[in-house]
């Protein structure tokens, strides 16, 4: 009894100190886990290594960032540019000083669009083999194709493989791990590259680019997906343990778009203003410069 | 014994049949020891990778105890295990795990003693037998499902229902926690009140008392070790319970006990960042530190109702007054 | 003892408290109660013994409704108390404070023993501190447990000896200020001394109360009752002052039982 009184009270201070209805401006800020490579990306090439505000709420996965935002008209959130649906994507500048940028293919390739990135593939040491030639064979002309069908952006062509080797004979299995961004990616590559050779297996599986990262280190993948560069740490890791150096291969490219609510007056972010909002200096939408409002 | 055929009979006295009750004997005690075993075993390999916060030095040049407790030197108290500079204070996290245990335990205790009550003392027999597997089924939902249904429809209708800034937060997580608290408090505290002689009630209903007063005057104290058992059971249940939370909370370490805030638990910060942690590194030992933690203060929980319930019950039954009296009357 | 007394005075002109005319009980289709005819006189202690599975439990539950929690139990015919029909009462609460009742094991709440005794006139509504205090040391003295546990009301009830216990049971109702009292085999779980006891107590309680008390003793009924019915297989047999029961009954079965040749 006593205890349902308390809830009561508790209730009625929630809602008495009116923090419902604080600041009708208020920024919500959604972004993604810690494990995840967007989040490392993102802290590094927006927020220039600042840490995040404490009250940046994480989700797992980018879809459950665009689904929230798509729900609160105060929301703002980050994400590949691949899933975005329901929400309006922002254009992004530098700085104050450029031109807004859409992020479209044209615009990541060209590096007019100011977060992009690479998406990698990591092997122990120069690969062999089959898992060469499935390393080889993303990386051209046909398997560049399927990146742009899930919503990826091609590596530009001086970074691509004209003729990969074709896989050996015999059949064998080649296990990928990685980030998660990059698991249907990597599913798409993996049936395109069965179909042309039935002899090979190929398992995908996501939890991560840390955890792709780590499952190279302790030697339980042939080849790690991830949406970061490997650091290091985790570079002298491999080393000490294999005597191999990590051999990195740029596989896709990808633009970290940014979303709102569908009917936010925002159309336009910079750079400054992002890291602003999730550092946490500021905290309404009305604290945004009126231009790009 | 007298109903089998005397042939049957004969069969519980042959030597053979001895050896095979000491097997079954033998395999009844040693499933009982695995189970001893496995978690002996489990609190050895999470102590283990939580000792070195305690005494590595390699550890300690980024982290020790004491910077996991008092203030930061750059002020203030953070969770950010990802950083040039790592920080790991523990306050945001329990004060996470605090309010969202709290919130859940005032949604779930109210509804599921309510619910025993109902059950054991007013339902209809017909209404009992289906009210009673019902909820318990609520048991059986995995988190996952509980925390999705948070995720995406109980925080739009609490956002609209209360105009709440955030979508993501206590009171969101805790009613999705309250989910999978109630079947646990209801089933146990179900149980109790039905274990209550019925001589208590007819005394009750005999000096002209209502239903409603005999339940909860009469009955409810009579039940109360059993009641309280139950609602620690629940509190640890919502203590260490991850998926839910991790999906519902917006897992935003926060200072603040404010419900309609968004939050980061322990066990969900374990779930999130143990994927990623560097094996070996100091964020890896730090979520082991958190898990030892959550192990102790869990096993503490239903040490502490245990003891507490038997005391209870002694209470109950008069026995402390004999116990301190050395039984005189 | 005032039990000759008490058989002479119980003649013609003594007023009735509890008359029953017809009165048969149904559990299902068994036939619990058949068609007993009986007067209850006030202040005076009634008995009813008779074998196991007799009805005369059935018959003391019908006094106060206790009966109706179940589902299947059925009572027709003419059951009054001061002249009004028991069995059509809408206000049970008020029938049950009239007609309390007392039963086999000591049965109290697991609560204090101040508590125990302040429950009936707390869920009668009475919330004064003062008067509760008032009431609980009365109805506690009714009983002499006053002496006994005046300077232990705050422990629990549960702590007490069976027939304190027993006593106990006994204030609580005393407490809600009942006129007649039921008692179902009150005496069955204590020993010879603690028995005899709470027959005194009747003895006492029975200058302001009318008591009913359902037995296996017989020679508790005879010690402890003005007037004693035999039932057997839901049928009250003889009724009648108790001397005249176990000296010179007219039933043959009454006989056969007070003479314990069965039962």
């Amino acid at each position: 009894m006593r205890k349902s009184f308390a809830g009561l009270a508790l209730v009625a201070v929630a809602g008495g100190s009116g923090c419902g209805q604080r600041n009708p401006s208020a920024i919500v800020a959604y972004g993604r886990e810690n494990n995840s490579g967007t989040y490392m990306y993102f802290k590094e090439h927006v927020l220039g290594n600042s840490d995040f505000a404490a009250n940046v709420q994480t989700l797992p996965g980018t879809a459950a960032v665009i689904n929230a935002v798509s729900k609160d008209p105060r929301a703002i959130g980050y994400g590949g540019i691949g899933y975005v649906k329901g929400v309006r994507t922002l254009r992004v500048k530098k700085d104050a000083a450029s031109a807004a940028v859409e992020p479209t293919l044209a615009n990541v390739v060209t590096g007019a669009y100011p977060i992009s990135r690479y998406l990698y593939f990591y092997s122990l040491g120069e690969p062999e083999g089959a898992v060469r030639a499935y390393i080889e064979w993303a990386r051209s002309e046909a398997g560049q194709k399927v990146c742009e069908g899930v919503g990826y952006y091609p590596i530009p062509a001086e970074k691509r493989v004209a003729a990969p080797v074709a896989p050996p004979a015999e059949a064998s299995t080649i296990t990928v791990k990685g980030s998660d961004t990059m698991v249907i990616l990597g599913q798409r590559w993996a049936e395109e590259y069965m179909k042309l050779h039935p002899g090979l297996v190929i398992q995908i599986t996501g939890g991560g680019s840390g955890t792709g990262i780590k499952a190279l280190i302790e030697g339980s993948t042939h080849i790690c997906q991830s949406s970061r560069p490997i650091n290091a740490k985790e570079r002298d890791h491999v080393k000490a343990k294999h005597g191999k150096e990590a051999v990195e291969f740029p596989v896709a490219m990808d633009g970290l778009a940014v979303f709102v609510h569908e009917s936010s007056a925002m159309q336009e972010i910079s750079l400054d203003q992002l890291k602003g909002i999730y550092t946490g200096e500021v905290k309404a939408w009305n604290e945004l410069a009126p231009a790009s409002r | 014994m007298s109903s089998l055929p005397p042939a049957a009979e004969d069969l519980f006295l042959r030597p053979r049949s001895v050896l095979l009750e000491r097997i079954v004997e033998w395999t009844i005690r040693s499933s009982a020891f695995v189970v001893i075993a496995a978690l002996v075993l489990i609190f050895v390999f999470v102590g283990k990778e939580a000792l070195p916060i305690l005494t590595s030095s390699a550890v300690h040049e980024e982290v020790d105890l004491v910077r996991m407790v008092a203030p930061l030197e750059s002020g203030g108290f953070s969770w950010q295990p990802v950083s040039t500079v790592p920080k790991y204070s523990l306050l945001p996290l329990f004060l996470g795990t605090l309010k969202v245990t709290l919130v859940a335990l005032l949604f779930a205790i109210p509804v599921a003693l309510g619910a025993a009550i109902f059950t054991s003392e007013f339902a209809p027999q017909g209404i009992r037998e289906v009210l009673k597997p019902v909820v318990e089924l609520l048991a059986g939902i995995p988190s996952v499902v509980v925390g999705f249904f948070a995720l995406m429809v109980l925080a739009t209708w609490l956002q609209d229902a209360f105009g709440l800034l955030l979508r993501l937060n206590a009171i969101t997580a805790g009613l999705g926690l309250a989910v999978a608290v109630i079947p646990i408090v209801y089933t146990v505290a179900e149980d109790a009140l039905t274990a209550v002689p019925q001589v208590f009630r007819d005394g009750s209903f005999a000096l002209g008392a209502n239903r409603w007063q005999t339940a909860w005057r009469v009955v409810l104290p009579a039940a109360m070790p059993g009641v309280f058992a139950a609602c620690v059971l629940g509190a640890g249940r919502a203590f260490g319970e991850t998926m839910i939370v991790l999906m519902s909370s917006g897992n935003a370490p926060t200072v603040s006990l404010d419900p309609t805030e968004s939050f980061r638990s322990f066990s969900a910060t374990i779930a999130a960042e143990l994927g990623e942690a560097v094996h070996g590194g100091p964020h890896y030992h730090v979520l082991f530190f958190l898990g030892a933690f959550l192990f102790v203060v869990t096993f503490g929980l239903n040490l502490a109702g245990h003891w507490y319930v038997g005391r209870l019950r002694d209470k109950m039954q008069g026995k402390s007054r004999l116990a301190s009296r050395g039984g005189g009357r | 003892m005032s039990t000759s007394a008490a058989a002479s005075a119980s003649a013609v002109g003594i007023e009735s408290k509890i008359r029953a005319r017809g009165l048969n009980a149904w559990y299902g289709v068994f036939h619990a109660l058949k068609g007993i005819t009986l007067e209850i006189p006030a202040r005076r202690v009634t008995s009813v013994i008779g074998p196991s599975g007799c009805g005369k439990s059935t018959l003391l539950r019908c006094l106060n409704r206790m009966n109706d929690t179940i589902r299947s139990f059925r009572a027709e015919g003419e059951l009054l108390l001061d002249g009004a029909d028991i069995l059509r009462e809408t206000d049970l609460v008020r029938l049950r404070k009239r007609v309390g009742m007392v039963f086999q094991r000591p049965n109290p709440f697991p609560l204090s023993v101040f508590e125990n005794v302040a429950y009936g006139p707390r869920i009668h509504g009475e919330r004064n501190r003062g008067r509760l205090a008032e009431i609980v040391e009365r109805s506690l003295a009714a009983t002499g447990l006053w002496a006994e546990l005046r300077d232990r009301l705050a422990e629990n009830a549960l702590a007490l000896s069976a027939e304190q216990q027993q006593r106990l049971c006994i204030s609580r109702l005393l407490a809600v200020g009942p006129e007649v009292l039921l008692m179902d085999e009150p005496c069955s779980a204590l020993d010879p001394v603690a028995t005899r006891r709470v027959e005194e107590l009747m003895q006492e309680l029975k200058r302001d109360y009318t008591i009913v008390i359902v037995t296996h003793n017989m020679q508790q009924a005879a010690r402890a009752s003005d007037n004693c019915g035999f039932m057997w297989l839901g049928e009250l047999k003889e009724f009648d002052e108790t001397g005249t029961i176990f000296t010179r009954p007219k039933d043959p079965q009454t006989e056969g039982y007070v003479t314990g040749r069965f039962g």
